[in-house]
């Protein structure tokens, strides 16, 4: 028998010399729905190309390698090593009229690898602000959240703490 | 050789003694679920944990030891025996807890929706269905991320706030349901 003779991983066999071999996911997730007024973070405006900030006092990073940068709590890009990811995000802006719309594009530079749409025109029908991207670098590489498509979205000042109630975005790390 | 003298995740051994074993990184947990409305006098109200029933679909949900549906909670506010959305979590760790929904609505109605502990604070980022210049509510993803710190700790889907006269949620649109996953 096996038993008290191997391990995988560090797991070792059970009595009938089985070995209940488990996993985890790597991980990292910037928001949850704690209140902050988006005049605080570092947005000057909410037109279309504007970056957009998410909002965490204590963000969680179990993936090695994975950098966060922000200023006072508020995300401002994030940088990933080589690897498989999956990201998603959600987002909620306050509006000033009928016809409301923006996007939310995960952008690699000025490359977009992800968007999603929130509002109230005909093209986002009430979707729910919800994205979700699959990315892989080759080497360390910087994302941000930028609007994109952006009309009759309010003020900074106007926003209140919506954005940082309704914003957050999550990492699962699939693969290297 | 090791054929036949151990296993890996009940995997046995080949013949020249490799093991092709299974490892699910997502211990996935109740994948497909169908939300279903209650009678229409249960109206959505502040304070109100989401009402879900789980109907037929729940052959197929996969649920493992690490948690359970919760289900006709004590602290449900309605007389009908209608069902209030929870999930209680067993082990201590991080769990990623999704659900679509879309609330039933006739006219210029919205509803905010939260995952919060049994103290009703907020453990997730909040959910928004609908709006007021709009004649439905559309399907919504509610979302989050649960350093559950306890063994046995009970979450709930709640009512923030709402506008209007909101009804149960609804499968209606589709794309409805729920799901746990131990990370």
């Amino acid at each position: 028998m096996s038993h008290n003779t191997i391990a995988v991983n560090n797991y070792s066999p059970d009595i009938t010399s089985d070995i209940a071999l488990s996993s985890s996911v790597s991980f990292a997730v910037f928001g949850k729905g704690e209140t902050s007024a988006y005049s605080n973070s570092p947005a000057t405006g909410l037109a279309t190309n504007d970056q957009f900030y998410f909002y965490d006092t204590t963000p969680i990073n179990n993936i090695t390698g994975l950098t966060f940068s922000t200023t006072n709590n508020w995300s401002t890009q994030f940088t990933l090593p080589a690897g498989q990811y999956i990201v998603q995000w959600s987002f909620h802006l306050e509006y000033t009229a009928t016809g409301w719309y923006s996007h939310l594009n995960l952008k690699q530079s000025s490359t977009i690898v992800g968007t999603c749409a929130i509002g109230e025109t005909s093209d986002a029908e009430q979707s729910n602000g919800w994205g979700i991207a699959y990315i892989a670098p080759t080497s360390n590489t910087t994302y941000d959240f930028e609007l994109g498509g952006v009309a009759n979205i309010d003020t900074v000042a106007n926003q209140g703490t919506t954005p940082s109630e309704y914003g957050a975005f999550y990492i699962w790390k699939v693969a290297d | 050789m090791s054929h036949n003298l151990i296993n890996v995740n009940s995997q046995s051994p080949d013949r020249v003694g490799d093991i092709t074993a299974v490892v699910d990184p997502f211990s996935l947990a109740g994948a497909v679920s169908e939300i279903t409305h209650g009678a229409s006098s249960n109206n959505a109200s502040v304070g109100d944990y989401a009402q879900i029933i789980w109907g037929a679909y729940c052959n197929s949900v996969r649920v493992t030891s690490t948690f359970d549906f919760k289900l006709a909670d004590s602290r449900a506010i309605k007389s009908n025996n209608n069902y209030f959305m929870g999930v209680t979590l067993k082990e201590v760790g991080y769990y990623y807890v999704e659900a679509v929904m879309k609330f039933i609505c006739t006219g210029t109605e919205y509803a905010i929706v939260q995952i919060v502990n049994a103290s009703n604070n907020a453990v997730g980022p909040k959910a928004y269905y609908g709006e007021q210049t709009r004649q439905t509510i559309y399907p919504s993803t509610i979302h989050a991320v649960i350093n559950n710190q306890s063994v046995n700790s009970a979450y709930y889907f709640r009512v923030q706030a709402l506008s209007g006269t909101v009804g149960q949620p609804t499968i209606n649109y589709g794309s409805s349901y729920f799901k746990c996953i131990k990370l």
